[in-house]
């Protein structure tokens, strides 16, 4: 039986031992941390009814790969916390779910709190007294003393609940950017919350049923509009969002959203380009060096471009050591950039490791990228980091720092200067240099660079009030993804007779946002949407908290991106040359040929990678019109048609190659959410629930 | 020309529509298939391969514009002006090649084309 009112730490603890020493303490000495790469989970009664405690021991169990080592829990009447750990070292700090000494506050926490050194110091002023070296201690410290306003003060990545057993009240919050993922749904009385969906399901009485206005956000905008996801039932707590429950009273709020500064704002920051250039150096080696608090080793993943050498080279700089890297190369020339990862290796004198990547390997493993990711995906994107996460992991790395956020916080889009061009055109709409001013955008796209002048200036065509739409920027790219629509079968057509997704997105807009520059607002978009919903989720903390790997992102940190935000935009992208700031001020890290280097977006072999080999069983099979017309989100001929095509073996225009990689995917989360879902409950009984005694 | 429509329709309609069962996005002769969102910078070359291999007629790419191709009605004027161009060049019996694959053909990878892709990482 399990005990009310105990913990039960099954789980082992945290990593911390600074003077026995990790290989990167070499010259440097670097504070205790706890590394809580970890999946929490927990049910709150407003009626504080008996719960199940086979329901909080299903819910994590379905989070192994997050926390495969241990499992702890806290119950009392009407309130379960789950916990599940990696341990990396086992020392007896860091056991969550965590409480104050009184059992006043409890805590289940996944993520760190980069700043925790120093917010432990002020509060140790203030008179409170930690049991342990870990930051989750520190949050809970900092949010009995601040109460929901804590977080302000957080430098993290951090998905926490928080129990307050006098008041009652359960607190969620999420970091800004969305880098841990948070979910919530409400059953009757009672609201669950979890790391992934999968954990909400193992609760029997969870609805799975598809949302189809989720499938239409994400047949536009390649994700949800928070807080919608694609399961009816299911809820996002958004990115830079609280939430507090209290008897059944759900109030949701952001405590924290990308700003940018008004265009006609005379204060925009206009100090000469060097001194720019070294704060900005400054932030990001100070990111780093926060980042690279651990008591593990730290690895780095290296793509051959611009914002992941930066990383890595700031990463060897604060530590005097360079950190092992790790790198994607393709068989397919089209999407390999292994020449130039070797070379940033080469130049820091790394230690370098290389995944290649098959065809074949990206189909076998897109099932269970696909159940990761919790998602339909657009892309095979993410195939090839769920497997260099894999190796990352068999490597014996748990921690990795990577480039993302630079793009965004930066100006280092294309769809950036596209929007620039655009807006070129539509004043100057018999400019003979249209065509080639694209082509000039893309010099990786090869394909583009055959299209007639005539169609491709068409795809960039400035419709009658497209240049005072909000999301100007992103309509063409929104415009295309939408015409996946027309696999919608009519059923899902008919339930969305009405919505409009874009237009929903423009309402919640921020008040200020029309008074942006259309750089500011272009970022915006980016970082409210693709940013979490895609770029570090699906390619994110899904792929590597798979195998247990967490990843760090310094272009995140937000002195960066406040520094980002308020940057002249003529120093994000200066005429058509993109992240210009960052490409001078790395000039002091990385390699010229680097720096210099056109930007290549990250991109995995398609379509085609499924449709040949002993790999294509699977995809046929979810793909048959047997199978289509039963699950009934899409229409049984027209992805016959596709399948069709794509056997053929020609090449495929970006929407069939989307089409396909989105229907299979949608597919496969059918399969593995809506039919088949499976929760072993029985061996949830015999090994998990070990813990569930009363101590 | 009712034939030349017919075929055109239904290329369009199972390759750019993939069969469009539903009749959800059927088009008339005359609908702007750029407007309609039925063929986009993507397809275009898809269509003039498919001109190419099925009515063996050499399209140049300061052919492949709105004005000879943004309709079915437009796609078959261009179609039927390029066929009697070529019958009038030609020595009379390559007119019955007017019809079917020939070694006019071109590599598969013209029609490998795509718009600006949204994957991004850095």
């Amino acid at each position: 039986m399990v005990g009310r009112g105990n913990v039960i730490p099954h789980c082992g603890a945290i990593a911390r031992d600074v003077e026995r020493g990790s290989p990167l303490r070499r010259g440097k000495s670097f504070a205790p941390f706890s590394s809580a790469v970890c999946g929490i989970a927990g049910i709150v009664a407003a009626d504080r009814a008996e719960i199940d405690p086979l329901w909080p021991a299903a819910m994590i169990a379905t989070l192994d790969h997050r926390g495969p080592d241990d499992r702890g829990f806290h119950l009392e009447p009407g309130v379960a916390l789950a916990h599940a750990r990696l341990s990396i070292i086992d020392v007896a700090g860091g056991r969550q779910p965590m409480s104050t000494v009184d059992r006043a506050f409890w805590i289940t926490f996944n993520g760190e709190i980069f700043n925790y050194v120093e917010l432990r110091e002020a509060l140790a002023r203030k008179g409170h007294r930690f049991r342990t070296q870990s930051d989750t201690e520190v949050l809970l410290h900092l949010y009995r003393e601040r109460g929901a306003d804590a977080v302000a003060a957080l430098n993290g990545q951090w998905a926490a609940g928080i129990w307050d057993a006098r008041a009652r009240v359960l607190f969620l919050s999420r970091d800004r950017l969305g880098v841990r993922p948070l979910y919530y749904a409400v059953v009757g009385s009672r609201l669950l919350f979890a790391s992934e969906m999968k954990a909400l399901f193992a609760v029997p009485t969870v609805s799975r049923d598809l949302d189809p206005k989720g499938l239409d956000n994400v047949f536009t905008f390649w994700t949800t509009l928070p807080p919608r996801t694609i399961f009816k039932n299911i809820r996002e707590l958004p990115p830079g969002h609280s939430l507090t429950w209290r008897d059944g009273e759900i109030s949701v709020w952001p405590h924290w959203t990308p700003r940018f500064p008004d265009a006609s704002h005379a204060a925009r920051t206009h100090r000469e380009t060097a001194a720019l250039e070294e704060e900005l150096l400054q932030r990001l080696e100070q990111a780093t060096r926060l980042r690279l608090r651990a008591d593990v080793p730290v690895g780095a993943y290296v793509s051959g471009g611009l914002d992941s050498a930066v990383v890595a080279a700031l990463a060897s700089h604060v530590n005097g050591v360079p950190p092992r890297t790790f790198s994607i190369a393709f068989d397919a020339a089209d999407f390999d950039e292994s020449a130039h990862q070797r070379q940033v290796a080469r130049t820091l004198g790394t230690e370098h490791h290389e995944l290649r990547c098959s065809n074949e390997d990206i189909a076998r493993a897109f099932p269970d990228v696909v159940w990761h990711a919790e998602t339909p995906v657009l892309r095979t994107a993410p195939a090839p980091l769920y497997l260099l996460a894999r190796m990352v992991r068999d490597q014996g790395f748990k921690v990795v720092l990577t480039g993302e956020g630079a793009d965004e916080t930066l100006g280092g889009y294309d769809i950036f200067r596209e929007a620039k061009i655009r807006r070129f055109w539509s004043r100057f709409p018999s400019s003979s240099r249209r065509a080639s001013l694209i082509r000039r955008l893309y010099p990786w796209l090869r394909d583009l660079h055959r299209q007639p002048a005539a169609y491709l200036q068409a795809f960039f065509h400035v419709g009658p009030g497209d240049l005072v739409h909000p999301a100007f920027s992103h309509l063409p790219r929104w415009n295309l993804t939408s015409r996946l629509k027309l696999f919608f079968s009519d059923q899902v057509a008919a339930s969305l007779t009405g919505y409009d997704g874009v237009q929903e997105l423009v309402d919640s807009l921020p008040r200020s946002y029309g008074g942006w520059d259309p750089l500011c607002q272009a970022q915006y978009l980016e970082m409210a949407h693709l940013l979490p919903g895609y770029i570090l989720s699906s390619q994110g903390d899904r792929m590597a908290m798979a195998h247990g790997v967490e990843s760090r992102y310094p272009f995140l940190d937000p002195d960066v991106v406040a520094f980002g935000s308020t940057l002249d935009p003529t120093l994000k992208v200066k005429g058509l040359a993109e992240k210009y700031l960052l490409k001078r001020a790395a000039r002091r890290l990385v390699p010229e040929s680097i720096v210099k280097r056109a930007k290549q977006p990250y991109r995995a072999p398609g379509a085609h990678a499924f449709l040949t080999g002993r790999t294509a069983e699977y995809a046929a099979d979810l793909l048959s019109a047997a199978q289509v017309r039963r699950d009934g989100v899409f229409e049984p001929a027209a992805v016959e048609h596709l399948v069709r095509k794509v056997r053929s073996g020609r090449a495929l225009g970006v929407k069939d190659d989307m089409a396909f990689v989105g229907v299979l995917s949608t597919q496969i989360v059918i399969d593995r959410f809506v039919n088949h879902f499976i929760t072993d409950t029985h061996g949830i009984l015999s090994s998990g629930t070990s813990s569930l005694h009363h101590r | 020309m009712e034939f030349l429509a017919r075929e055109l329709r239904r290329f369009i309609t199972d390759n750019f529509l993939f069969g469009d069962s539903s009749g959800r996005f059927a088009f008339s002769d005359d609908d702007s298939l750029q407007e309609r969102g039925i063929v986009d910078s993507t397809g275009i070359l898809e269509l003039v391969c498919h001109l190419q291999e099925k009515y063996a007629i050499r399209i140049e790419d300061e052919e492949i514009v709105p004005e000879n191709l943004d309709s079915v009605a437009r796609v078959v004027r261009f179609v039927e002006h390029k066929q009697r161009a070529a019958a009038r060049d030609l020595h009379p019996t390559a007119q019955a090649r007017a019809v079917g694959t020939t070694d006019l053909q071109p590599p598969a990878q013209v029609c490998a084309v795509g718009t600006p892709d949204l994957a991004r990482a850095s």
